[in-house]
């Protein structure tokens, strides 16, 4: 699981440097920050659990965007 | 002198060629909402009134007939949210608390009965007397749609829709496989995928089948996920008495329009696909209330209603 948080970050962190036009990607520095905030739980579990909140918050956020 | 003629007859024909093919939505009445987030939208019919779940926490009617709107809050904790909004055949209205409740809602916000739901979900409609939920799936391919009454476990497959692989994080296949049905005045109703210039026409027993809609250009996954306002290929569609289909696509906004939201674009395809009428409007427009053949009622992107007529 961790790594594939660690890959999704990657990903999404190649996503946000290559050059697009001037948006403001709320939503994917919003989901590196959180990434971020969860590899810095000790636990594994805690880490996971924190993970997949994460992942929800860009589903919504994205959902707004997209959806709203 | 002669240069000057060429001039002003060149901004005559320009002019000229804005005014025919754009059209101005007459203004009705409201706002009915501001620049705020649609979450959920319910319609029981045509002779009834349209709600809207607004900003996720207040539910907005509007009476098209008595040209009116109400709006009332939903009970809700700070930091709690409410997405989806879904009227059964009974009249009930439904909604999704926080990901993993499901609530019904009375007209005036009051909540009448919660389930816990044993997953987080995306999305709520409905068809008749069942509830459809779409699941926040990380995972694809799988069922988009299942259906089910509520406070039920048991769920059936709701039309052939599967959500779609992408290459990509498993974030942004989530969100590029959000589904989204409009409403319908027909046997089959109209929903989509938010990169893709095509809609899944469904009917009450979830047979399914697919319309290309010719002429809206399809939108990058990569575009879609990097962008805070996306052009979006279905904005909303709408399936009028005869199974036309009615689309707000996102179009090409006017030169100097601000930062409403909305699409330029409203489109009309015969239940074949086959695109029948297609104008530009110059105002945004954000939904479809009614249509038939010589009007269509919207929701502009200044959250008025407004009267297109064909």
């Amino acid at each position: 699981m961790l790594k594939k948080v660690v890959f999704a970050a990657v990903v999404l962190a190649g996503l946000v440097s290559a050059p697009r036009p001037a948006f403001a990607q709320t939503c994917t520095r919003d989901l590196l920050d959180c990434y971020a905030r969860a590899a810095r739980e000790d636990s594994f579990w805690y880490r996971w659990a924190d993970g997949i909140d994460c992942e929800l918050q860009y589903a919504g956020c994205v959902r707004r965007v997209l959806v709203g | 002198m002669r240069s000057t003629m060429v001039i002003v007859c060149a901004l005559g024909v320009m002019a000229c060629r804005h005014s025919r093919s754009a059209v101005t939505p007459v203004r009705l009445f409201g706002p009915v909402i501001g620049n705020e987030i649609i979450a959920g939208r319910a319609d029981g019919g045509a002779d009834r009134p349209v709600l809207l779940l607004v900003a996720e926490r207040d539910l907005v009617s509007i009476d098209v007939e008595h040209r009116s709107v109400a709006r009332r809050s939903l009970a809700l904790a700070d930091g709690s949210s409410c997405w989806g909004l879904a009227q059964l055949s009974d009249g009930s209205l439904w909604t999704i608390r926080d990901w993993k409740t499901l609530r019904e809602i009375s007209l005036d916000g009051g909540t009448l009965r919660e389930f816990a739901l044993s997953n987080a979900h995306a999305a709520l409609f409905s068809a008749g007397d069942r509830l459809l939920f779409q699941r926040a799936e990380f995972v694809a391919p799988d069922q988009a749609l299942t259906s089910g009454k509520p406070g039920e476990g048991e769920r059936q497959p709701w039309s052939s829709l599967q959500t779609r692989p992408f290459k990509l994080a498993r974030t942004s296949v989530a969100a590029l496989n959000l589904v989204t049905c409009g409403p319908t005045r027909a046997e089959e109703r109209a929903c989509w995928f938010p990169d893709e210039p095509a809609v899944a026409l469904i009917d009450q027993a979830g047979r399914t089948r697919r319309l290309e809609l010719a002429g809206i250009p399809r939108v990058s996954p990569e575009v879609l996920l990097t962008s805070d306002n996306p052009a979006r290929p279905v904005r909303d569609a709408f399936v009028d008495r005869s199974g036309g289909l009615w689309v707000i696509s996102a179009g090409t906004p006017i030169e100097g329009a601000g930062q409403a939201p909305g699409g330029w674009l409203l489109a009309h395809f015969a239940p074949t696909g086959a695109p029948l009428e297609r104008v530009d409007l110059t105002e945004p427009a954000r939904l479809i209330l009614e249509a038939d053949t010589r009007r269509v009622l919207l929701v502009l992107g200044s959250g008025y209603v407004a009267e297109v007529r064909l």
